[in-house]
Protein backbone atom coordinates (compact mmCIF):
# COMPACT_ATOMS: atom_id res chain seq x y z
CA UNK A 1 0.00 0.00 0.00
CA UNK A 2 3.01 2.90 0.82
CA UNK A 3 4.44 1.64 -3.00
CA UNK A 4 1.19 2.96 -4.29
CA UNK A 5 1.14 6.52 -2.41
CA UNK A 6 4.76 6.75 -3.04
CA UNK A 7 4.22 6.08 -6.85
CA UNK A 8 1.21 8.63 -7.22
CA UNK A 9 1.18 10.96 -3.95
CA UNK A 10 1.62 14.92 -4.80
CA UNK A 11 1.64 15.55 -0.95
CA UNK A 12 3.46 13.13 0.67
CA UNK A 13 6.74 13.04 -2.20
CA UNK A 14 9.27 11.45 0.12
CA UNK A 15 9.55 9.58 2.73
CA UNK A 16 10.82 12.48 4.81
CA UNK A 17 7.70 14.18 4.09
CA UNK A 18 5.36 11.15 5.10
CA UNK A 19 7.48 11.31 8.47
CA UNK A 20 6.95 15.03 9.32
CA UNK A 21 3.00 14.58 8.07
CA UNK A 22 2.27 11.45 10.25
CA UNK A 23 4.68 12.91 13.40
CA UNK A 24 2.46 16.20 13.10
CA UNK A 25 -0.76 14.92 12.83
CA UNK A 26 0.20 12.84 15.55
CA UNK A 27 1.15 15.73 18.40
CA UNK A 28 -1.44 18.13 16.65
CA UNK A 29 -4.55 16.02 16.92
CA UNK A 30 -4.11 15.30 20.77
CA UNK A 31 -5.14 18.75 21.35
CA UNK A 32 -8.57 18.32 19.89
CA UNK A 33 -10.28 18.69 22.82
CA UNK A 34 -8.80 22.22 23.45
CA UNK A 35 -11.58 23.97 23.07
CA UNK A 36 -15.24 22.71 22.55
CA UNK A 37 -17.98 24.60 22.04
CA UNK A 38 -22.00 24.50 22.19
CA UNK A 39 -22.40 24.91 18.24
CA UNK A 40 -19.45 23.16 16.82
CA UNK A 41 -18.07 21.47 19.32
CA UNK A 42 -14.34 20.34 18.06
CA UNK A 43 -14.55 21.82 14.81
CA UNK A 44 -12.73 25.00 15.27
CA UNK A 45 -9.33 22.45 16.82
CA UNK A 46 -10.27 20.18 14.06
CA UNK A 47 -9.47 22.88 11.66
CA UNK A 48 -6.37 24.26 13.58
CA UNK A 49 -4.83 20.19 13.73
CA UNK A 50 -5.19 19.81 9.78
CA UNK A 51 -3.80 23.43 8.89
CA UNK A 52 0.04 23.05 8.29
CA UNK A 53 -1.46 20.07 5.56
CA UNK A 54 -3.66 22.48 4.40
CA UNK A 55 -0.94 24.76 3.82
CA UNK A 56 1.60 22.08 2.10
CA UNK A 57 -1.30 20.71 -0.38
CA UNK A 58 -3.02 23.97 -1.27
CA UNK A 59 -0.07 27.04 -0.78
CA UNK A 60 0.53 29.39 2.02
CA UNK A 61 -2.26 32.05 1.87
CA UNK A 62 -3.69 30.66 -1.21
CA UNK A 63 -7.35 31.16 -1.87
CA UNK A 64 -7.64 27.24 -1.69
CA UNK A 65 -6.12 27.49 1.46
CA UNK A 66 -8.84 29.52 3.06
CA UNK A 67 -11.58 27.80 1.76
CA UNK A 68 -10.36 24.57 2.99
CA UNK A 69 -9.79 25.90 6.09
CA UNK A 70 -13.68 27.20 6.36
CA UNK A 71 -14.82 23.77 5.13
CA UNK A 72 -13.73 22.30 8.05
CA UNK A 73 -15.33 24.72 10.49
CA UNK A 74 -18.30 22.63 9.98
CA UNK A 75 -19.63 20.86 13.20
CA UNK A 76 -17.77 17.97 14.66
CA UNK A 77 -17.82 15.61 17.25
CA UNK A 78 -16.73 11.87 17.69
CA UNK A 79 -14.44 10.51 20.39
CA UNK A 80 -10.96 12.05 19.92
CA UNK A 81 -9.58 8.51 20.07
CA UNK A 82 -11.34 7.92 16.62
CA UNK A 83 -10.82 11.47 14.94
CA UNK A 84 -7.22 10.65 13.63
CA UNK A 85 -8.88 8.23 10.90
CA UNK A 86 -11.08 10.78 10.01
CA UNK A 87 -8.34 13.29 9.79
CA UNK A 88 -6.08 11.46 7.15
CA UNK A 89 -9.10 10.56 5.36
CA UNK A 90 -9.58 14.05 5.05
CA UNK A 91 -6.32 15.05 4.35
CA UNK A 92 -6.07 12.77 1.66
CA UNK A 93 -9.51 13.92 0.49
CA UNK A 94 -7.59 17.64 0.11
CA UNK A 95 -4.95 16.23 -1.67
CA UNK A 96 -7.27 14.91 -4.03
CA UNK A 97 -9.55 17.70 -4.30
CA UNK A 98 -6.49 20.01 -5.17
CA UNK A 99 -4.92 17.65 -7.79
CA UNK A 100 -8.57 17.16 -9.92
CA UNK A 101 -9.67 20.59 -9.16
CA UNK A 102 -13.48 20.96 -10.24
CA UNK A 103 -13.60 17.22 -11.16
CA UNK A 104 -13.30 16.17 -7.40
CA UNK A 105 -16.90 17.03 -5.25
CA UNK A 106 -15.85 18.89 -2.60
CA UNK A 107 -18.95 17.97 -0.82
CA UNK A 108 -17.68 14.91 0.04
CA UNK A 109 -15.27 15.95 2.54
CA UNK A 110 -17.25 17.52 4.80
CA UNK A 111 -19.96 14.28 4.27
CA UNK A 112 -17.39 11.97 4.56
CA UNK A 113 -16.75 13.93 8.21
CA UNK A 114 -20.58 13.86 9.13
CA UNK A 115 -21.15 10.23 8.20
CA UNK A 116 -18.12 8.97 10.27
CA UNK A 117 -18.57 11.07 13.45
CA UNK A 118 -21.46 9.37 14.46
CA UNK A 119 -20.57 5.39 14.28
CA UNK A 120 -16.81 6.37 15.25
CA UNK A 121 -18.02 8.22 18.57
CA UNK A 122 -20.11 5.30 19.26
CA UNK A 123 -17.45 2.94 18.92
CA UNK A 124 -15.20 4.70 20.52
CA UNK A 125 -16.83 5.50 23.27
CA UNK A 126 -17.73 2.07 24.20
CA UNK A 127 -14.01 0.62 23.67
CA UNK A 128 -12.32 3.21 25.16
CA UNK A 129 -14.75 3.57 28.57
CA UNK A 130 -16.62 0.97 28.14
CA UNK A 131 -14.00 -1.23 27.78
CA UNK A 132 -10.85 -0.50 28.18
CA UNK A 133 -10.95 2.18 31.12
CA UNK A 134 -12.80 -0.21 33.27
CA UNK A 135 -10.39 -3.14 32.57
CA UNK A 136 -7.46 -1.19 33.45
CA UNK A 137 -8.95 0.26 36.59
CA UNK A 138 -10.03 -3.43 37.42
CA UNK A 139 -5.99 -4.02 37.40
CA UNK A 140 -4.91 -1.17 38.79
CA UNK A 141 -7.32 -0.51 41.55
CA UNK A 142 -6.02 -3.50 43.76
CA UNK A 143 -2.80 -1.85 44.04
CA UNK A 144 -3.74 1.40 44.41
CA UNK A 145 -5.85 0.86 47.73
CA UNK A 146 -2.42 -0.29 49.38
CA UNK A 147 -1.39 2.93 47.96
CA UNK A 148 1.57 1.06 45.93
CA UNK A 149 3.09 3.11 42.74
CA UNK A 150 2.31 0.35 40.64
CA UNK A 151 -1.64 1.31 40.59
CA UNK A 152 -1.63 4.26 38.89
CA UNK A 153 1.25 3.75 36.43
CA UNK A 154 -0.53 -0.14 35.64
CA UNK A 155 -4.14 2.30 34.72
CA UNK A 156 -1.77 4.74 32.68
CA UNK A 157 -0.23 2.27 30.84
CA UNK A 158 -3.11 -0.24 30.12
CA UNK A 159 -5.08 2.76 28.66
CA UNK A 160 -2.91 4.29 26.89
CA UNK A 161 -0.84 2.08 25.15
CA UNK A 162 -4.34 1.23 23.03
CA UNK A 163 -5.03 4.42 23.08
CA UNK A 164 -2.03 6.07 21.19
CA UNK A 165 -1.71 3.20 19.10
CA UNK A 166 -5.52 3.71 17.65
CA UNK A 167 -4.72 7.41 17.12
CA UNK A 168 -1.45 6.76 15.06
CA UNK A 169 -2.48 4.02 12.88
CA UNK A 170 -5.64 5.40 12.83
CA UNK A 171 -4.55 8.50 10.86
CA UNK A 172 -1.92 5.95 9.10
CA UNK A 173 -5.56 3.99 8.10
CA UNK A 174 -7.28 6.90 7.21
CA UNK A 175 -4.94 8.34 4.75
CA UNK A 176 -4.07 5.40 2.78
CA UNK A 177 -7.44 3.75 2.38
CA UNK A 178 -8.99 6.72 0.52
CA UNK A 179 -13.02 7.26 0.72
CA UNK A 180 -14.25 5.01 -2.10
CA UNK A 181 -12.64 2.26 0.73
CA UNK A 182 -14.81 3.91 3.73
CA UNK A 183 -17.82 4.56 1.84
CA UNK A 184 -17.97 0.93 0.42
CA UNK A 185 -17.10 -0.54 4.04
CA UNK A 186 -20.18 1.78 5.53
CA UNK A 187 -22.05 0.46 2.81
CA UNK A 188 -21.04 -3.11 3.63
CA UNK A 189 -21.83 -3.04 7.51
CA UNK A 190 -18.61 -3.92 8.57
CA UNK A 191 -18.57 -0.86 11.22
CA UNK A 192 -22.54 -2.02 12.18
CA UNK A 193 -20.83 -5.56 13.07
CA UNK A 194 -18.02 -3.85 15.07
CA UNK A 195 -19.93 -1.79 16.82
CA UNK A 196 -22.39 -4.00 17.93
CA UNK A 197 -19.59 -6.66 18.67
CA UNK A 198 -17.84 -3.56 21.46
CA UNK A 199 -21.40 -2.66 22.72
CA UNK A 200 -21.96 -6.43 23.74
CA UNK A 201 -18.88 -6.28 25.96
CA UNK A 202 -19.59 -2.52 26.85
CA UNK A 203 -23.19 -3.45 28.13
CA UNK A 204 -21.84 -6.77 29.89
CA UNK A 205 -19.04 -4.48 31.72
CA UNK A 206 -21.54 -1.19 33.00
CA UNK A 207 -23.96 -4.15 33.43
CA UNK A 208 -21.16 -5.69 35.98
CA UNK A 209 -20.17 -2.01 36.96
CA UNK A 210 -23.61 -1.62 38.48
CA UNK A 211 -23.58 -4.47 40.42
CA UNK A 212 -20.23 -4.04 41.85
CA UNK A 213 -19.94 -0.33 42.13
CA UNK A 214 -23.35 1.24 42.77
CA UNK A 215 -23.59 0.67 46.82
CA UNK A 216 -27.58 1.12 47.80
CA UNK A 217 -28.06 -0.64 51.02
CA UNK A 218 -30.64 -0.45 53.19
CA UNK A 219 -29.75 -0.74 57.39
CA UNK A 220 -33.39 -0.65 58.33
CA UNK A 221 -34.42 -2.98 61.09
CA UNK A 222 -37.42 -3.68 63.29
CA UNK A 223 -38.38 -6.43 65.97
CA UNK A 224 -41.68 -7.74 64.21
CA UNK A 225 -43.86 -10.56 66.32
CA UNK A 226 -40.59 -11.19 68.31
CA UNK A 227 -38.35 -11.59 65.40
CA UNK A 228 -36.03 -9.56 63.43
CA UNK A 229 -36.97 -8.06 60.37
CA UNK A 230 -34.49 -6.76 58.21
CA UNK A 231 -35.33 -4.68 55.15
CA UNK A 232 -31.88 -5.70 53.36
CA UNK A 233 -32.32 -9.80 53.88
CA UNK A 234 -35.50 -9.53 52.17
CA UNK A 235 -34.42 -7.44 49.20
CA UNK A 236 -31.53 -10.06 48.90
CA UNK A 237 -33.44 -13.29 49.13
CA UNK A 238 -36.03 -11.09 45.57
CA UNK A 239 -32.73 -10.57 43.62
CA UNK A 240 -29.29 -9.42 44.99
CA UNK A 241 -28.62 -6.06 43.74
CA UNK A 242 -31.99 -4.90 43.42
CA UNK A 243 -31.72 -1.53 44.49
CA UNK A 244 -28.46 -0.67 42.72
CA UNK A 245 -29.99 -2.16 39.34
CA UNK A 246 -33.54 -0.50 39.68
CA UNK A 247 -31.62 2.77 40.67
CA UNK A 248 -29.71 2.92 37.10
CA UNK A 249 -32.65 1.84 34.93
CA UNK A 250 -34.75 4.87 36.56
CA UNK A 251 -32.06 7.42 35.51
CA UNK A 252 -31.34 5.71 32.62
CA UNK A 253 -35.02 5.57 31.45
CA UNK A 254 -34.77 9.32 32.62
CA UNK A 255 -31.53 10.93 31.46
CA UNK A 256 -32.75 8.50 28.18
CA UNK A 257 -35.90 10.65 27.84
CA UNK A 258 -34.94 13.87 28.90
CA UNK A 259 -31.01 14.81 28.84
CA UNK A 260 -30.52 16.34 32.57
CA UNK A 261 -27.93 15.08 34.25
CA UNK A 262 -27.34 17.28 37.22
CA UNK A 263 -31.10 17.20 38.33
CA UNK A 264 -30.37 13.54 38.41
CA UNK A 265 -27.29 13.76 40.95
CA UNK A 266 -29.24 16.43 42.80
CA UNK A 267 -32.23 14.19 43.21
CA UNK A 268 -30.34 10.86 44.49
CA UNK A 269 -28.14 13.48 47.06
CA UNK A 270 -31.93 14.27 48.68
CA UNK A 271 -32.92 10.74 48.28
CA UNK A 272 -29.72 9.60 50.14
CA UNK A 273 -30.55 12.68 52.71
CA UNK A 274 -34.23 11.79 53.20
CA UNK A 275 -33.51 7.84 53.05
CA UNK A 276 -30.88 8.70 55.64
CA UNK A 277 -32.29 10.87 58.60
CA UNK A 278 -35.75 8.00 58.11
CA UNK A 279 -33.12 5.64 59.22
CA UNK A 280 -33.89 3.65 56.03
CA UNK A 281 -30.20 3.85 55.08
CA UNK A 282 -26.55 4.94 56.14
CA UNK A 283 -27.28 3.30 59.91
CA UNK A 284 -24.59 0.68 61.31
CA UNK A 285 -24.52 -2.70 58.60
CA UNK A 286 -27.45 -4.40 59.95
CA UNK B 1 -0.34 27.61 52.89
CA UNK B 2 1.00 29.84 50.02
CA UNK B 3 2.94 27.21 48.52
CA UNK B 4 0.24 24.58 49.06
CA UNK B 5 -2.07 26.75 47.06
CA UNK B 6 0.64 26.90 43.99
CA UNK B 7 1.05 23.33 43.76
CA UNK B 8 -2.51 22.62 44.36
CA UNK B 9 -3.03 24.93 41.05
CA UNK B 10 -0.46 23.32 39.60
CA UNK B 11 -1.52 19.70 40.17
CA UNK B 12 -5.37 20.85 38.84
CA UNK B 13 -3.61 22.14 35.79
CA UNK B 14 -2.17 19.06 34.94
CA UNK B 15 -5.13 16.70 35.62
CA UNK B 16 -7.11 19.33 32.94
CA UNK B 17 -4.18 18.70 30.67
CA UNK B 18 -3.77 15.47 30.41
CA UNK B 19 -7.47 15.21 30.60
CA UNK B 20 -8.18 16.57 27.37
CA UNK B 21 -4.24 15.77 25.27
CA UNK B 22 -4.76 12.95 24.07
CA UNK B 23 -7.51 11.56 26.34
CA UNK B 24 -4.85 10.48 28.73
CA UNK B 25 -7.02 9.96 31.47
CA UNK B 26 -5.37 12.00 34.02
CA UNK B 27 -9.40 12.84 35.17
CA UNK B 28 -9.23 9.41 36.48
CA UNK B 29 -9.60 9.94 40.77
CA UNK B 30 -6.68 7.99 40.99
CA UNK B 31 -4.46 9.36 38.37
CA UNK B 32 -6.02 12.78 39.55
CA UNK B 33 -4.97 11.64 43.84
CA UNK B 34 -1.23 10.44 42.76
CA UNK B 35 -1.03 13.82 41.03
CA UNK B 36 -2.26 15.98 44.21
CA UNK B 37 -0.16 13.63 46.42
CA UNK B 38 3.15 13.43 44.52
CA UNK B 39 3.26 17.33 44.53
CA UNK B 40 2.25 18.00 47.91
CA UNK B 41 4.50 15.28 48.97
CA UNK B 42 2.35 12.57 50.21
CA UNK B 43 2.24 10.48 47.47
CA UNK B 44 0.97 6.96 48.76
CA UNK B 45 -1.76 8.94 50.69
CA UNK B 46 -2.57 11.01 47.23
CA UNK B 47 -2.95 6.98 45.65
CA UNK B 48 -5.00 5.53 48.46
CA UNK B 49 -7.73 8.38 48.94
CA UNK B 50 -7.75 8.58 44.55
CA UNK B 51 -8.50 4.63 44.73
CA UNK B 52 -11.22 5.58 47.39
CA UNK B 53 -12.24 8.15 44.91
CA UNK B 54 -12.01 6.42 41.99
CA UNK B 55 -14.74 3.54 43.52
CA UNK B 56 -17.19 6.46 43.97
CA UNK B 57 -17.02 8.03 40.10
CA UNK B 58 -15.93 4.53 38.60
CA UNK B 59 -19.59 5.14 36.71
CA UNK B 60 -18.88 8.82 36.26
CA UNK B 61 -17.59 9.43 32.65
CA UNK B 62 -17.55 12.60 30.27
CA UNK B 63 -18.81 11.97 26.98
CA UNK B 64 -19.60 14.62 23.88
CA UNK B 65 -19.20 16.99 26.43
CA UNK B 66 -21.76 15.95 28.96
CA UNK B 67 -19.93 16.30 32.09
CA UNK B 68 -22.71 16.14 35.14
CA UNK B 69 -20.08 15.72 37.43
CA UNK B 70 -16.57 17.26 37.70
CA UNK B 71 -15.21 14.80 39.32
CA UNK B 72 -11.44 14.96 37.86
CA UNK B 73 -11.70 18.95 39.99
CA UNK B 74 -12.99 16.95 42.97
CA UNK B 75 -10.66 14.51 43.24
CA UNK B 76 -8.00 17.26 43.30
CA UNK B 77 -9.56 19.09 45.69
CA UNK B 78 -11.01 16.03 47.87
CA UNK B 79 -7.25 14.55 47.81
CA UNK B 80 -5.91 17.90 48.42
CA UNK B 81 -8.13 18.64 51.73
CA UNK B 82 -7.72 15.29 52.63
CA UNK B 83 -3.86 15.72 52.51
CA UNK B 84 -3.69 18.87 54.08
CA UNK B 85 -6.15 18.79 56.86
CA UNK B 86 -5.04 15.04 57.51
CA UNK B 87 -8.65 14.06 57.74
CA UNK B 88 -10.28 10.83 56.96
CA UNK B 89 -10.61 9.31 53.30
CA UNK B 90 -14.40 9.84 54.22
CA UNK B 91 -14.02 13.79 54.40
CA UNK B 92 -12.16 13.66 51.60
CA UNK B 93 -15.15 12.32 49.70
CA UNK B 94 -17.77 13.78 50.98
CA UNK B 95 -15.87 17.29 50.14
CA UNK B 96 -15.11 16.24 46.50
CA UNK B 97 -18.88 15.90 45.81
CA UNK B 98 -20.04 19.16 45.93
CA UNK B 99 -17.15 20.55 44.43
CA UNK B 100 -17.28 18.12 41.25
CA UNK B 101 -21.43 19.94 41.06
CA UNK B 102 -20.07 23.12 40.78
CA UNK B 103 -17.26 22.43 38.87
CA UNK B 104 -19.34 21.75 36.12
CA UNK B 105 -20.54 25.36 36.50
CA UNK B 106 -16.96 27.07 36.20
CA UNK B 107 -16.70 24.57 32.62
CA UNK B 108 -19.90 25.64 31.66
CA UNK B 109 -18.80 29.38 31.61
CA UNK B 110 -15.46 28.56 29.85
CA UNK B 111 -17.91 26.61 27.38
CA UNK B 112 -19.86 29.78 26.98
CA UNK B 113 -16.98 31.89 25.88
CA UNK B 114 -15.42 29.18 23.83
CA UNK B 115 -18.89 29.50 21.95
CA UNK B 116 -18.83 33.17 21.75
CA UNK B 117 -15.47 33.01 20.07
CA UNK B 118 -16.30 30.94 17.37
CA UNK B 119 -17.77 33.42 15.03
CA UNK B 120 -14.57 35.47 15.10
CA UNK B 121 -12.51 32.20 14.82
CA UNK B 122 -14.38 32.30 10.96
CA UNK B 123 -14.10 35.82 10.46
CA UNK B 124 -10.74 35.35 10.95
CA UNK B 125 -10.47 32.98 8.16
CA UNK B 126 -12.98 34.56 6.31
CA UNK B 127 -10.12 37.78 6.19
CA UNK B 128 -7.47 35.46 5.38
CA UNK B 129 -5.62 35.89 8.56
CA UNK B 130 -4.14 32.90 9.88
CA UNK B 131 -2.40 34.26 12.03
CA UNK B 132 -5.28 36.05 14.18
CA UNK B 133 -6.76 32.80 13.56
CA UNK B 134 -3.97 31.02 15.42
CA UNK B 135 -3.43 33.73 18.06
CA UNK B 136 -6.79 33.11 18.90
CA UNK B 137 -6.44 29.66 19.42
CA UNK B 138 -3.77 30.03 21.23
CA UNK B 139 -4.99 32.55 23.52
CA UNK B 140 -8.20 30.12 23.82
CA UNK B 141 -5.80 27.15 25.32
CA UNK B 142 -4.05 29.21 27.58
CA UNK B 143 -6.97 30.94 29.04
CA UNK B 144 -8.57 27.26 29.57
CA UNK B 145 -5.23 26.48 31.54
CA UNK B 146 -4.66 29.29 33.37
CA UNK B 147 -8.27 29.31 34.16
CA UNK B 148 -8.04 25.68 36.36
CA UNK B 149 -5.09 26.96 37.73
CA UNK B 150 -6.10 29.89 39.40
CA UNK B 151 -8.87 28.45 40.95
CA UNK B 152 -6.82 25.23 42.56
CA UNK B 153 -4.90 28.12 43.51
CA UNK B 154 -7.86 30.17 44.94
CA UNK B 155 -9.72 27.25 46.09
CA UNK B 156 -6.76 26.52 48.98
CA UNK B 157 -5.92 30.29 49.50
CA UNK B 158 -9.16 31.06 50.68
CA UNK B 159 -10.97 27.75 51.02
CA UNK B 160 -8.51 25.42 53.62
CA UNK B 161 -9.91 27.17 56.78
CA UNK B 162 -13.52 27.61 56.01
CA UNK B 163 -13.68 23.91 55.02
CA UNK B 164 -11.95 23.12 58.05
CA UNK B 165 -14.84 24.98 59.92
CA UNK B 166 -17.38 23.13 57.47
CA UNK B 167 -15.87 19.60 57.99
CA UNK B 168 -16.67 20.25 61.85
CA UNK B 169 -19.48 21.84 61.66
CA UNK B 170 -21.27 19.28 59.21
CA UNK B 171 -23.76 17.02 61.52
CA UNK B 172 -23.07 13.19 61.72
CA UNK B 173 -26.37 11.95 59.80
CA UNK B 174 -25.81 14.78 57.12
CA UNK B 175 -22.49 13.37 57.09
CA UNK B 176 -23.47 9.72 56.86
CA UNK B 177 -26.23 10.95 54.26
CA UNK B 178 -23.53 12.39 52.23
CA UNK B 179 -21.59 8.77 51.78
CA UNK B 180 -24.79 7.03 51.18
CA UNK B 181 -25.08 9.51 48.28
CA UNK B 182 -21.75 8.89 47.25
CA UNK B 183 -22.58 4.92 46.85
CA UNK B 184 -25.54 6.09 44.65
CA UNK B 185 -23.62 8.65 42.50
CA UNK B 186 -22.22 6.45 40.08
CA UNK B 187 -25.91 5.08 39.10
CA UNK B 188 -25.77 8.10 37.27
CA UNK B 189 -22.64 7.89 35.07
CA UNK B 190 -23.46 4.39 34.35
CA UNK B 191 -26.98 5.47 32.48
CA UNK B 192 -25.30 8.04 30.71
CA UNK B 193 -22.57 4.99 29.35
CA UNK B 194 -25.51 2.99 28.93
CA UNK B 195 -27.60 5.72 26.82
CA UNK B 196 -24.69 5.57 24.12
CA UNK B 197 -24.40 1.82 23.97
CA UNK B 198 -28.32 0.90 24.27
CA UNK B 199 -29.92 -1.09 21.93
CA UNK B 200 -33.26 -3.16 23.00
CA UNK B 201 -31.92 -5.93 20.89
CA UNK B 202 -28.77 -6.03 23.31
CA UNK B 203 -30.40 -5.45 26.22
CA UNK B 204 -30.21 -9.01 28.02
CA UNK B 205 -26.22 -8.83 27.61
CA UNK B 206 -26.63 -5.59 30.25
CA UNK B 207 -28.64 -8.05 32.58
CA UNK B 208 -25.66 -11.08 32.25
CA UNK B 209 -23.10 -8.87 33.16
CA UNK B 210 -24.99 -7.76 36.05
CA UNK B 211 -26.23 -11.33 37.15
CA UNK B 212 -22.30 -12.41 37.10
CA UNK B 213 -21.23 -10.15 39.43
CA UNK B 214 -24.22 -9.90 41.56
CA UNK B 215 -25.04 -13.57 41.96
CA UNK B 216 -21.82 -14.94 41.11
CA UNK B 217 -19.46 -12.39 42.57
CA UNK B 218 -17.42 -12.01 39.56
CA UNK B 219 -14.50 -9.36 38.79
CA UNK B 220 -14.93 -7.07 36.47
CA UNK B 221 -11.93 -8.87 35.11
CA UNK B 222 -14.06 -12.15 34.37
CA UNK B 223 -16.55 -10.26 33.06
CA UNK B 224 -13.95 -8.50 30.76
CA UNK B 225 -12.56 -12.11 30.12
CA UNK B 226 -15.88 -13.54 29.23
CA UNK B 227 -17.38 -10.43 27.54
CA UNK B 228 -14.58 -10.78 24.96
CA UNK B 229 -15.59 -13.88 24.18
CA UNK B 230 -18.80 -13.41 23.43
CA UNK B 231 -18.24 -9.95 21.46
CA UNK B 232 -15.94 -12.01 18.81
CA UNK B 233 -18.95 -14.71 18.71
CA UNK B 234 -21.62 -12.25 17.75
CA UNK B 235 -18.69 -10.44 15.60
CA UNK B 236 -18.32 -13.70 13.61
CA UNK B 237 -21.76 -14.61 13.51
CA UNK B 238 -22.75 -11.27 11.84
CA UNK B 239 -20.05 -11.35 9.43
CA UNK B 240 -20.74 -15.19 8.56
CA UNK B 241 -24.43 -13.87 8.20
CA UNK B 242 -23.93 -10.96 5.90
CA UNK B 243 -21.89 -13.13 3.61
CA UNK B 244 -24.83 -15.23 3.11
CA UNK B 245 -26.77 -12.44 2.57
CA UNK B 246 -24.69 -10.86 0.30
CA UNK B 247 -24.40 -14.26 -1.79
CA UNK B 248 -27.97 -14.79 -1.68
CA UNK B 249 -28.65 -11.07 -3.50
CA UNK B 250 -27.99 -11.16 -7.23
CA UNK B 251 -26.78 -8.04 -7.01
CA UNK B 252 -23.67 -8.58 -4.12
CA UNK B 253 -20.45 -8.33 -5.72
CA UNK B 254 -17.78 -11.07 -5.47
CA UNK B 255 -17.76 -11.56 -1.88
CA UNK B 256 -14.05 -12.85 -2.68
CA UNK B 257 -12.73 -9.81 -3.33
CA UNK B 258 -14.77 -8.07 -0.27
CA UNK B 259 -13.19 -10.30 2.53
CA UNK B 260 -9.88 -9.49 0.79
CA UNK B 261 -10.68 -5.75 1.45
CA UNK B 262 -11.48 -6.34 4.68
CA UNK B 263 -8.07 -8.39 5.64
CA UNK B 264 -6.73 -5.03 4.23
CA UNK B 265 -8.38 -2.98 6.28
CA UNK B 266 -7.48 -5.22 9.84
CA UNK B 267 -4.04 -5.75 9.37
CA UNK B 268 -2.68 -2.28 8.54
Amino acid sequence: MTEQVQKTDSFLTDKSTEKWFYRKLFWRQNWLMFCTSYTKQQAVTYSWVLEPFLKKIYGEDSDGFYNAMLRHQDFFNTTPMMAPFVMGLNTSMERENHDKGKSFDVSSIAAIKAALMGPFAGLGDSVQQGALRIIATGIAIGFCQKGMWLGPLLFLLIYNIPNMLIRWYGAKLGYTVGQDFVAKTMANGIFKVITKAVSVLGLMMIGAMTAQYVTFTTTYQAKMAGQMFKLQGVLDQILPGLLPLALVLCCFAYLRKKNRPVRVLVAILVLALVLTLLGVTGGKAA
Amino acid sequence: MLVNALLVGLALTIQKWGDWYGSLGFNRPMVAGTIVGILLGHPSEGIMIGAALELVYLGSISLGGVMPQDFGLGSIFGTAFGILLSSKTSVAIALSLPISMLGTLVYQLFKIWATALVPRFEAHLKAHNIKAFNRLWQIQRGVYLLMWFTLGFVGIMAGTNAIKALVAAIPQPIMNGLTVAAGMLPAVGIALLMITLWDKKLAPWFFLGFGIVAFFKGTMIEVAFIGICIAVLVAVGDLANRHNNNNATPAATASSSDSKVEEDFFND
